[in-house]
């Protein structure tokens, strides 16, 4: 694993929508590629046809019925909201003109 | 008035539900009694984040009316009990932070199921404990409100994720307390505070209402004095949850009796690959003391290995931050939580208030799990590690066709300074080597207190196969039946 690029790192922030200055981007490139050097010790572990774990006790799906509840009132799920006006979160815009 | 109640720190919770029950003790006074303790002592260690003195004293109250009322006190098994939650378990009308500056505002508008129970069950919530934040990290170094310090040594930490949880039950600041864990949380801060942690079967205990970290491997789980508190806390926890779609319909037993059967006969396996090589000495001596006293108590004990542990690191620290990457993705500056004012357009409003909110080591983990989810790494990464997860399950499961229970230290070393170990993070995440195996299997494990080392707890760690809670924690109370190093209390 070669040192994680500056350039690789900035993708990876905005694919997880993170502000990163540049000294923190400078780091954080610097601790993950230590890591995923780390990480590289898998590679030597064969696992043809051996299944990803999806649930380490094997449950299947569980699935409910079909049937209406109640559900958390509007004014509940708004209280903690930054902004809203009347039931809605209220955010800014989404296409600049 | 105050000494005779410092007696309340040497009870276990079952006498001191039966003294409240016949009025020997008062609710409100006992509420009013560990509210002091917080005030006048958590300056000192940081454990707690909120505490919550109106409520509970009125909830105290309500209880003292229920015992005058008589009502059925037995299905009142906590009735009383002041009880300290992790802050990233949601309580109603009680602020809820996971120790992130991005939640510091946020009131959940529901309990947690384990809140329902513990409140059904008579329990008094007192306050909100800290942690790192969302759960991420060793050392409870890593929170918005400050480090919490090990009650043992100011100038160590109190291990993590939940250091708040076991700093507080091991200062006396609470009865009990829930930790979450992820990879070690529960048992490795116990361990290194010298208090019992147990970390259940995944799906033995619903996460609903837990601030979603690693969705695979987190589990809710009791932080106690003695594993008979830990019992009697997670009989009221424990149990199927139709709100959690992991949760599990196995039947609970009634651990509290389960624990006391004796351990004659057992087959204890000792990990080898977790007592030699990067194990303090001090730590690999005072666990062989505790594997005396299990011969002592008419068990086999012999070594193990288990092939793939080295690997287990590995496949978690990529496990667990792909799983968080996704999981923290909620956190936009729309919903609820911190939000940046500046920002002209919400694409910019989620990337300022992220890279506000979020401290260090959660910023790292969302960029380690984004870069092993994305295209291109997604089969080297992601992929391998659910894969050797697979093998290294299967390598602990068919442990235990051999053996009952396998038993290492909890941590690899005692306590360590506070701010050694910050800037290497990968060093940090080796610390979680003994920890980590149990939550990729999503078998049950505990870490009690065994002989100190320097003046320090160290925690020996039993790991049981899947839903054997009551085997585990037999064997932890067992051990603690004829030792006192559960009973020792930090001075401060």
């Amino acid at each position: 694993m070669e040192r994680l690029s500056k350039k690789e790192l900035q993708n990876l922030a905005k694919l997880s929508h993170l502000q990163l200055d540049e000294d923190e981007s400078d780091k954080l490139a610097l601790d993950l590629s230590k890591v995923l050097k780390y990480f590289s010790s898998l590679k030597d572990i064969n696992t043809d046809n051996i299944k990803m774990t999806g649930h380490p006790l094997n449950i299947i799906n569980r699935e409910r019925e079909d049937r209406t509840s109640k559900s958390m009132d509007t004014e509940e799920v708004l209280r903690n909201a930054p902004s809203k006006s009347k039931n809605f979160f209220k955010i800014k815009k989404v296409l600049d003109t | 008035m105050l000494r005779e109640k410092d007696e309340i720190l040497e009870t276990n919770i079952n006498d001191i539900v039966k003294k409240i029950k016949t009025s020997q003790i008062n609710a409100t006074d006992l509420t009013t009694y560990f509210i002091e303790r917080i005030e006048r002592i958590d300056s000192k260690i940081n454990s707690v984040i909120t505490i919550e003195k109106e409520q509970s004293l009125k909830r105290a109250e309500e209880i003292n009316s229920i015992i005058k009322n008589n009502k059925e006190l037995s299905k009142f098994p906590l009735l009383g009990i002041p009880i300290i939650i992790k802050d990233n378990i949601s309580t109603k009308n009680l602020r809820t932070t996971a120790a992130s500056k991005i939640l510091s505002n946020y009131t959940p508008t529901f309990n947690a199921t384990v809140i329902t129970n513990l409140i059904n069950a008579g329990a008094i919530i007192i306050g909100k404990a800290n942690m790192d934040e969302f759960a991420m990290g060793s050392s409870n170094e890593n929170s918005a409100f400050g480090p919490v310090k090990n009650p043992w040594d100011f100038k160590k930490v109190p291990g993590g994720s939940s250091g708040g949880p076991a700093a507080s039950v091991a200062s006396g600041l609470c009865i009990g307390s829930l930790g979450s864990d992820t990879g070690g949380s529960i048992r490795q801060p116990a361990a290194l505070c010298g208090i019992v942690g147990l970390k259940p079967t995944y799906g033995l205990v619903s996460r609903f209402g837990l601030i979603a970290f690693g969705s695979s491997l987190d589990q809710i789980g009791p932080m106690t004095k003695s594993v008979e508190d830990c019992a009697e806390i997670l009989e009221v926890i424990a149990g199927y949850d139709k709100a959690d779609s992991t949760s599990s319909k196995s039947e609970i037993p009634k651990y509290t009796k389960e624990i006391n059967k004796g351990i004659k006969g057992m087959k204890i396996g000792i990990i080898e690959n977790l007592l030699g090589e990067g194990i303090e000495k001090g730590v690999s001596s005072s666990v062989n003391e505790s594997i005396s006293i299990l011969k002592d108590l008419g068990a086999t004990v012999s070594k193990t290995t288990i092939p793939l542990l080295e690997q287990a690191v590995s496949i978690y620290y990529l496990i667990a931050p792909s799983e968080a990457s996704s999981n923290l993705a909620r956190y936009d500056g729309f919903k609820y939580g911190f939000s940046n004012k500046s920002s002209k357009n919400i694409w910019e409003t989620m990337e300022f208030t992220r890279g506000e909110g979020f401290g260090d080591e959660v910023k790292r983990r969302i960029l380690i799990g984004t870069y092993a989810l994305s295209s291109g790494y997604y089969d080297a990464y992601y992929k391998k590690a659910q894969q050797v997860r697979t093998l290294l399950t299967e390598s602990i499961i068919d442990k235990f066709k051999e053996y009952d229970a396998l038993i290492s230290p909890t941590s690899p070393c005692v306590a360590f300074d506070l701010k050694s170990k910050v800037n290497n993070p990968l060093a940090m995440y080796l610390n979680d080597i003994c920890t980590i195996p149990a939550n990729i299997a999503g078998v049950p494990a505990i870490s009690i207190p065994c002989k100190f080392s320097d003046n320090l707890p160290v925690g020996l760690q039993i790991m049981g196969p899947h839903f054997s809670e009551s085997k585990i924690m037999n064997i932890g109370n067992s051990i603690q039946k004829i030792s006192n190093w559960h009973k020792e209390k930090p001075r401060i």
